[in-house]
């Protein structure tokens, strides 16, 4: 058992950017200056505040905040173990890289004043949802995030994002149904809902209910199939940095959900007794191959890549589903590696789209003759979705695979690698046809190779940091996110909840 | 394991702990960008930092030798890529690795004279030298996961080398090598994980035992390596990129492709078979399993052999002649692993044929490629039928092609036969080890596959170097001091070799073999190999002979002149028609799991919509019927109060009436006619109150309707606030209900 400390840390870092969310929208109306410096210290500070509480976590201690008198008889309570602790400061990270890159890419768009304090909003939400410790106030959160999610789906305001963010919101709201249905046939079985090891003693047909129902609401915000349809509509109509939050953390708040349920809320001594499992597992199968085998049929840049993120989800889905302990440190592990290379291409095809303002992939042709630093980003980026060592979607493509044979299913490492293979045939003619294209018009100008058309700074600096992260944290010793991952994962075979 | 060995050859096992291995890869790699940053200041300073960065790889590699010599050179970094990278060297890896770096440096010198006037060395230079660090971290590396992460580094960066001319041609074959490198990687590392899911290690050390412990299928294991490895290899049926990679590559990149890095497929091979999925003990039954993984990789081999000398006398144009011998070489040492895993422990003849092979082969078919790519730049042609007597303008280049056509097909003297001969040795073995059939039928399939060898160089070296110079080549420029100059280091040490076949042999590779585990009569007998017997000698002899009457049969009935279909290739039996399912699959699942999903919910929620249609529909039905019913009973309730009244009226008349009976007790004829006029008017007056009763219904029925007043246009403040209030009170029920309770 892990020591339990009382801490305000997560309750701050969650409440911050809450806070900062008000703040933001009063100077907004005075100066532009003030509500931008003030949105990139907001998720910096929230950065630094989950980053205050690593001591804690690597000391093996888990941090506790509990107001039960709010909202009786359930109560809100805050919570930061590893996985916590390790999602927090995923999100966080990214958070600021997008925040900072949001300065420039929003700079000539339309409703700025709504933009901003949504996004950090948003933050709070998706920090909130990680800093639980028990469902219900994981819920809560939830909805915060999902429905503060749909203002910046809609962004534009054009006719397909309304179509699109009313499909999102139709779904989401389906899934808070069933979420709230779930918590509640949890907390009529077993009058608690805290984050424990396993609250829910023997299978049940009602417990099986919340099961399939937890699936459903955490499912369709994680694009699991057949609930994903929302997602290849919702990513490409986004602003490019709300997409890649939108795909690079929140799908990964579905995922999250499903862990503690999985090995929190049922415990995996229930479950291993029982197959429900086998429902996740499979789901998660076919959502690889659909996600990975659309992908390749999308001429939109940014439909490719949504339904590329769907296709990664799987493999998260999966990890979890194994129930091995290396699969799940995959899973974890992919979780960071995923937000880091999916933000970093949906920023450097916001940059690309941004410059040119096209977003079909043929017309896309020759630009890494414009762009090269950005499309470098992009590759570095596809090559380790792709899973091409040394860089992070290979190591968790190791251990996922590794944990599918410690479960036994040699099949499902078949469809890990023929999604790498998918992966490749989807992502190599982008960069081909970038790099190496004669047939573009700027192949042989006077600006090809030159820095000239690059897009600027306050972009590019994001999103080759994102993109350099793929590398780096895979290839530095024991590099700290690896490290993590593999201490949640332990600590949720091993040690459970509290 | 090493007592069995004799003599000399013996090699105490020191283990070195040195990072030297460690800097032989990174400084490539990090040279890439010291030569991205000299290419700043200009391109001459560019191509010098190339050349000095792989010397300086070359000398790191080289003074390995001496540790090498005593034992191993290894260095662990755990924790670096999480799983942890191990180095090590062995002498077989150190030769590969010496090999590699002295090619490099050749044909980087090389490079600053054929990439002089060529676009984007911005580009060229520093992804050579990657390559290089990539390809030498493959030869040092000490364990599978090691070997993977460098091989996939080199697998990538030379894609940006082989389409370096970046035309249309060029993009197409750069897309058939990727996703042949991909898919190839991807198998290896699906056997990888077979293993170490099963054992736990992908260390460089027997393992069968704890494979078959752990219940996996350790043929099924080798199955996917050797299709992984065999796809880098070139080996037949997926040795497709080869030939299209070759003729578009840049000479010196198609050089160390051929000469280096299809060779890390093989050493994998090697390394995989002859070292990982091999016994520990020396004897026993688990050997069995090793013959039938040797046997067939054997035929493997002997079928690249033949199916790439039959298909390279088939070609027109230079590079894809030397793409298919390197097919067909690769062959060669693929029959030699094979009889080597055949053998088992003592196997160390197909062993040393195999290593000495592909030392040999990186060397000679390097140089074929950067004289072949001279004379090709030179002239701009790279097709038999226009070329032709060019051995007058390029007399060194022609020279040093017939040496290494020499060594190429085996002629005692020159590099080739040293090593050709002791495969040959080892087929003869097999059959002596296992009079079957079928060896009996390697050893002769041997050597008519050699005798294609000579028939597609012949065809080349007649076609480019000999004959009348056409027209269009007269004004050709002659070869440059440089290039003379690296191709006689070629010819020089494929002689050398040749010459002095039992220098490397006995200090090299016999040494090797003893390191791998081989004992035996074979290896004694190598240690004094007779390379100049009539035995050898004769099997080579007759497989020239054969070779030239093919030609000569070929040549005058213009076989090599024909065109095949399209439909016969690898690509246009497989490929195609695979991608073509693919695509198929792709489009289906799209259609039915993706859209048909999508389209399923919208169809759920239009239905959805309609039943809340018709639910309104029927919702108004009821509400007007209920209106209509109270209308009704409104209407009768205001007929009945004037039925009432007007009863009430002639109750009233009647009373009346009666009374005034009572009253008027006077004349009954009269009081008769009174009574029946009273009469008469009640009966008028009950009907003139009737008829405003009705009327009076009729207001009232409006009344009613300007009096419903809970309607959305008529919500008032005061109806919110009776709502919040009870709303209030139920709360603070509810809430002190459930504290209390």
């Amino acid at each position: 058992m892990q020591a339990t400390v009382v801490s305000w840390l997560p309750v701050v870092a969650t409440l911050l950017p809450l806070v900062g969310t008000g703040c933001i929208y009063l100077v907004e109306g005075r100066s532009w200056q003030w509500r931008n410096g003030l949105s990139v210290a907001t998720a910096a500070i929230a950065f630094g505040l989950v980053l205050a509480m690593y001591p804690a976590i690597a000391a093996g201690k888990v941090l506790v905040m509990e107001f039960p008198n709010i909202l009786p008889p359930l109560g809100l309570s805050f919570r930061a173990d590893p996985l916590g602790f390790f999602m927090a400061a995923t999100m966080s990270l990214v958070w600021l890289m997008v925040t900072v890159y949001s300065l420039a890419y929003m700079e000539k768009e339309h409703h700025k004043k709504r933009y901003y304090p949504f996004l950090i909003l948003t933050l709070s939400g998706s920090l909130g949802v990680v800093l639980t410790g028990d469902m219900f106030s994981l819920f809560l959160f939830f909805e915060l995030m999902s429905l503060t999610a749909y203002v910046l789906i809609i962004h534009e305001q054009s006719h397909e994002a309304m179509k699109a963010g009313y499909k999102y919101l139709i779904m989401t709201i389906l899934g808070s149904l069933a979420l709230f249905f779930a918590i509640i046939a949890v907390y009529e079985i077993s009058g608690t809902l805290i984050i424990g090891r396993g609250i829910i003693g023997w299978p049940s047909p009602l417990a099986l209910g919340a099961f399939v129902a937890f699936l459903l609401g955490f499912g369709i915000k994680a694009g699991m199939f057949p609930l994903h349809v929302w997602l290849p509509d919702a990513h490409p109509v986004a602003p490019s940095p709300a997409s890649a939050l939108l795909s690079g953390l929140m799908l990964k708040t579905g995922a999250y959900g499903l862990i503690r349920v999985i090995y929190n809320v049922y415990g995996i001594s229930l479950l291993q007794r029982t197959n429900w499992m086998q429902i996740l597992v499979w789901l998660a199968a076919i959502t690889i191959l659909l996600g990975s085998s659309v992908a390749i049929l999308q001429d939109d840049i940014k439909r490719r890549l949504a339904y590329s993120s769907i296709g990664q989800m799987g493999y998260i889905l999966l990890g979890m589903g194994l129930m091995s302990e290396r699969a799940l440190f995959g899973a974890v592990f992919h979780i960071f590696g995923h937000a880091l290379m999916k933000s970093a291409l949906f920023l450097a095809a916001g940059a690309m789209i941004h410059k040119t303002h096209r977003r079909s992939i043929a017309d896309l042709e020759g630009i890494g003759y414009r762009m090269p630093l950005t499309l470098g980003a992009f590759t570095l980026s596809a090559l380790a979705m792709i899973g091409i060592p040394p860089l992070v979607g290979f190591l968790s493509k190791w251990e996922l695979s590794l944990g599918a044979l410690d479960a036994g299913r040699p099949w499902f490492v078949v469809i890990l690698l023929a999604s790498s293979l998918m992966n490749g045939v989807y992502y190599f003619p982008i960069i081909i046809a970038g790099y190496f294209s004669k047939k573009s018009a700027y192949a042989d100008g006077a600006q090809a190779w030159s820095m000239a058309d690059e897009t600027s700074p306050v972009m590019l600096v994001p999103l080759v940091l994102l993109a350099a992260g793929t590398l780096i944290f895979a290839v530095l010793p024991n590099s700290l996110p690896y490290v993590l991952a593999g201490k949640s994962a332990h600590f949720l075979f091993h040690l459970g909840g509290r | 394991m090493l007592a069995l060995g004799s003599g000399y050859h013996t090699v105490p096992a020191v283990v070195t702990r040195s990072s030297l291995p460690l800097w032989a890869a990174l400084l490539p790699m990090a040279g890439a960008l010291l030569v991205y940053g000299a290419g700043k200041l200009s391109a001459r300073t560019r191509a010098l930092a190339a050349v000095l960065i792989s010397l300086a790889a070359t000398v790191l590699v080289a003074i390995m030798w001496p540790m090498v010599s005593r034992g191993a050179v290894e260095y662990g970094l755990p924790g670096l890529l999480g799983i942890g990278v191990f180095l090590r060297l062995d002498l077989f890896g150190f030769a590969l690795a010496l090999v590699a770096a002295i090619l490099w440096l050749l044909a980087t010198i090389y490079s600053t004279w054929y990439m002089e006037n060529s676009h984007a060395q911005v580009r060229y230079y520093p992804f050579c030298m990657f390559t290089l660090g990539a390809t030498l971290g493959v030869f040092m590396s000490g364990d599978l996961f090691t070997f993977f992460v460098f091989f996939e580094l080199m697998t990538v960066a030379f894609y940006v080398l082989a389409v370096h001319d970046q035309s249309q041609v060029a993009l197409q074959a750069g897309n058939t090598y990727l996703y042949m490198g991909i898919s190839g990687g991807l198998c290896v590392l699906l056997g990888i994980f077979l293993l170490a899911g099963a054992t736990g290690s992908t260390a460089f050390e027997p393992q069968l035992e704890a494979v078959l412990a752990a219940g996996a299928n350790p043929a099924l294991i080798a199955a996917f390596l050797v299709a992984g490895f065999g796809a880098k290899a070139g080996m037949v049926p997926l040795h497709i990129w080869l030939p299209q990679v070759y003729p578009v590559a840049p000479s010196p990149c198609s050089a160390l492709c051929s000469g280096i890095m299809i060779k890390t497929g093989v050493y994998g091979i090697m390394r995989v078979l002859l070292t990982v999925l091999r016994p520990a003990a020396q004897s026993g039954e688990l050997w069995r399993f090793a013959e039938h993984i040797g046997l067939a990789v054997l035929w493997l081999g002997l079928l690249t052999m033949a199916m790439g000398a039959v298909l390279a006398a088939l070609q027109n144009n230079v590079n894809r002649i030397l793409a298919y011998s390197s097919v067909s070489q690769i062959g060669y040492i693929l029959t030699g692993v094979g009889a080597a895993v055949y053998l088992g422990i003592e196997g160390g003849m197909g062993f040393s044929g195999a290593f000495y092979h592909v030392i040999n082969h990186a060397f000679f078919k390097a140089g074929l490629f950067l004289m072949f790519g001279a004379v090709c730049l030179a002239t701009g042609e790279s097709g038999l039928d226009r070329m032709g007597g060019l051995a007058r303008k390029f007399p060194v280049t022609a020279a040093a092609v017939l040496v290494a056509a020499a060594a190429i097909a085996g002629i005692p003297a020159f590099s080739g036969y040293a090593s050709k001969t002791l495969i040959h040795d080892a087929l003869i073995e097999a059959y002596q080890h296992h009079p079957t059939a079928l060896n009996w039928l390697a050893e002769k399939f041997f050597v008519v596959a050699s005798a294609g060898t000579v028939v597609y160089f012949t065809r080349m070296y007649r076609g480019v170097f000999l004959g009348r110079i056409p027209r269009h080549l007269e004004d050709t420029p002659g070869e440059s001091w440089l290039v003379r100059s690296i191709l006689a280091v070629f010819a020089g040490s494929v002689l050398a070799v040749g010459l002095f076949p039992n220098f490397l042999l006995e200090r090299l590779i016999v040494p090797a073999a003893y390191a791998q585990g081989f004992a035996g009569q074979a290896l004694k007998h190598l240690e004094h190999f007779h390379y100049w017997e009539w035995h050898p000698v004769s099997a080579i002899l007759t497989s020239l002979g054969l070779g030239i009457v093919l030609y000569t049969v070929s040549a005058w009935r213009k076989w090599m002149h024909l065109d095949y279909p399209a439909y016969l290739s690898v690509e246009g039996m497989v490929v195609l028609p695979t991608i073509r399912v693919l695509d198929m699959l792709g489009r289906l699942t799209a259609r039915t799991l993706d859209r048909g999903v999508d389209n399923s919910y919208h169809r759920m929620a239009s239905s959805l919509g309609h039943l809340m249609e018709r639910i309104g529909v029927f919702d108004r039905a009821l509400d007007e019927g209920y209106s209509r019913v109270g209308e009704t009973s409104r209407d009768a309730v205001g007929r009945m109060l004037g039925l009432e009244e007007a009863v009430d009226g002639a109750y009233q008349g009647l009373t009346r009436a009666s009374m005034g009976m009572v009253k008027g007790a006077g004349d009954i004829d009269d009081g008769i006619n009174r009574l029946r006029e009273e009469l008469t008017g009640a009966n008028k007056l009950g009907l003139a109150r009737e008829g405003r009763a009705g009327h009076q219904g009729d207001d009232a029925r409006l009344g009613v309707r300007e009096a419903r007043w809970l309607t959305s246009v008529n919500f008032s403040v005061n109806a919110l606030v009776v709502a919040i209030m009870l709303m209030t009170l139920l709360f603070v029920l509810v809430f002190y209900g459930v504290t209390r309770w």
